[in-house]
């Protein structure tokens, strides 16, 4: 138990480094952003036109006067403490309108996340079992399509299918289950076929490995094996997969939620993108950069749990 | 009860080709008895072990019969030879260390089978597992039981395997290359353990070795097999005394503690005819007929396949 704090602490503390990264490069598309953050407060209302002196003391005002890297150890003070300033646009705090919008993209990422294990391992193992079957050929054949396909494009042809000739599913909007089915499948379509093929390989190479022939001669059971040894064994590659997968679901999500009119953080950022509302960018960068590398993070926790030789390695 | 192997051929097609592994292997195992089986890599012998437990790979082309008892293995199926193996006849794999999971603490590899049979409650599994280890000679058995295969050293992990495999008291033991890889008090330790299984509780085993020290002090019977064929069967002791078949007479020589003087040639410099002797390439005594199909001979229980020693001992065959 002691070992296990100490290994998760060490490894919270590995963080900092690319936490710290994620701040410097969002701070810098503050930089490099075109336009004065000045004139942008000072003409927010669209009629005034500033002085140049209102714009020196509005620049002196916001800091901006000062060296890069004070400028930096001030954002990131107040970035730290929750203040990710204020959108251009409406003039609301970024942090409040991210926090607003991340649940939906969470749990369109989880839904996301269900498909991927429901389908991606179950058929991973499936396939594994009855290799170079009729039926796994039309598996293989159809998760290479979905690995090939543009997200973009599944998603239209979903939505001319089941919204306009079969009327099943809805092609917008955010609030019940039947409207996540379509834009969560397309999400999860690349990785959920991703996945699938990594666990057929996983699980065959794993069948080959001399335990299983061990338990045979024990006299247990192929199935009891099956569960027992060799999926243990193989999933752990895909579990791999799969948090690098949920965390770059925020990125990947950006596309998804404008077909389908989700108002999650990926929409939000695009119109932000659109409106150059950059402080809604920086912060949409440092949120979505902490959630991938703590989902990277809670994979490391898993391997130790799962993983005896980790865990050894980390006593001795 | 014995196993009687009776014209037991195993081949393997790859690549459209059919490679004959075993060839009309006929062997009598004696209940509570050691049988070694040497012979050099590619001989056949690892793949007559795994026969005799039907542990071959689903492509392998089986014909002939093993019977154990009056029951022919070869006609059981999958649920009914799961009640064989490990019960009745157990199978220990060359390498200790990789035929254990990786994710399994040693104590739960040893008593799993116990478990899923629900042999005794599972309370007391833990004082099973842990009975089990020390009997093989693991002192701190509590502390090996609770680790994981990667941290044990060869000679533990051998003595661990052992431990699983008769943990169900089998009549037969079939160990593959037991001292595979183990320095020499690993060797020892396994023999150690191997003898008190054989003598004292009458396990019948087969042993499947390339050291002919090993077979020399714990069987009581050796088969030696060439190219899959048994080119000699003989008790031990009469074995070691006059080996018979030339093959035999070059492994005994090739013995560190002999000659030393290895066989000319390779296995694999087989002969393309089928009929003939497949020692005869390699041979140092061949004559004409050694391309002719010769069988085996018996002269008092000492069997061998050999037209020079049919030469050497006259007339006495039967």
């Amino acid at each position: 138990m002691k070992s296990a704090i100490l290994f998760s602490l060490r490894k919270l503390f590995l963080l900092i480094p690319f936490l710290i990264g994620i701040t410097i490069l969002s701070f810098i598309l503050g930089i490099i952003a075109p336009g004065d953050p000045a004139i942008v407060v000072l003409t927010m209302d669209g009629i005034t036109e500033p002085t140049t002196a209102e714009l020196t003391a509005m620049r002196h005002a916001m800091g901006l006067d000062q060296p890069y890297w004070t400028q930096y150890g001030k954002w990131l003070l107040h970035a730290v403490s929750g203040d990710l300033g204020n959108s251009y646009v409406t003039g609301k705090p970024v942090l409040g309108e991210l926090m607003r919008r991340l649940p939906v993209t969470a749990s369109l990422a989880v839904c996301a996340m269900g498909w991927v294990v429901v389908f991606g391992i179950p058929l991973g193992i499936w396939s594994a079992k009855n290799t170079n079957r009729g039926p796994e050929l039309v598996l293989r054949i159809f998760s290479l399509l979905l690995i090939s396909v543009p997200g973009f494009w599944l998603a239209i042809i979903l939505m001319l299918v089941f919204t306009e000739e079969l009327r099943l599913l809805p092609s917008s909007g955010y609030g019940s289950e039947v409207q996540m089915i379509m834009p969560s499948f397309v999400l999860a379509s690349g990785t959920m076929a991703s996945v699938l093929r990594l666990q057929k390989t996983t699980v065959t190479e794993t069948m080959q490995k001399p335990f299983v022939l061990t338990g045979q001669a024990k006299g247990l059971p192929l199935n009891h094996i099956m569960w027992k040894h060799v999926f243990p064994n193989s999933v752990m590659p895909v579990i791999t997969m799969m948090g690098t997968f949920f965390g770059s679901v925020l990125g990947g999500s950006v596309i998804i939620e404008d077909l389908f009119s989700i108002p999650g953080l990926g929409s939000y950022v695009l119109s932000a993108i659109w409106s150059r509302d950059y402080p809604v960018i920086q912060g949409y960068v440092i949120v979505s950069g902490t959630i991938f590398v703590v989902f990277n993070y809670l994979v490391d926790l898993s391997y130790y749990a799962l993983n005896p030789s980790v865990r050894q390695e980390e006593e001795s | 009860m014995d196993i009687r192997i009776r014209d037991l051929s195993v081949s393997f097609v790859t690549n459209g080709k059919n490679l004959a592994v075993l060839k009309n292997i006929s062997l009598g195992l004696v209940q509570g008895t050691v049988t070694a089986i040497i012979g050099e890599s590619g001989s056949g012998k690892s793949v007559l072990g795994a026969a005799l437990a039907r542990l071959l790979d689903p492509q392998a082309v089986i014909s002939g019969r093993i019977l154990y008892g009056d029951t022919d293995l070869l006609l059981l199926d999958e649920p009914e030879m799961s009640e064989i193996r490990g019960k009745s006849i157990s199978w220990m794999a060359q390498n200790p260390v990789s035929a254990m999971d990786p994710l399994q603490k040693t104590g739960d590899f040893v008593t799993e089978i116990l478990d899923f049979r629900k042999a005794f409650p599972s309370e007391r599994l833990q004082e099973i597992g842990i009975k089990q280890l020390r009997r093989f000679g693991l002192q701190n058995a509590e502390t090996v039981g609770q680790s994981y295969p990667g941290a044990l050293s060869g000679g533990m992990a051998q003595r661990v395997l052992i431990s699983a495999m008769t943990v169900e008291e089998p009549e037969w033991l079939i160990a593959d290359e037991p001292t595979k890889g183990l320095d020499a008090m690993g060797r020892r330790q396994v023999y150690l353990n191997l003898c008190q299984l054989a003598r004292e509780r009458r396990m019948g085993m087969v042993l499947i070795t390339h050291d002919l020290r090993l077979a020399e002090r714990l069987s009581n019977y050796i088969a030696v097999m060439y190219a899959g064929e048994i080119v000699e069967y003989a008790g031990t002791g009469e074995f070691f005394a006059s080996p018979g078949h030339p093959y035999s007479r070059g492994l005994v020589a090739a013995q560190p503690d002999k000659d030393m003087k290895p066989i000319p040639g390779d296995i694999t410099d087989l002969p393309a005819s089928a009929s003939g002797c497949s020692f005869a390439p390699r041979c140092p005594s061949f004559c004409d007929r050694c391309s002719e199909k010769q069988k085996m001979v018996e002269k008092d229980s000492h069997f061998v396949r050999c037209w020079r020693y049919v030469q050497e001992n006259g007339d006495t065959f039967r």
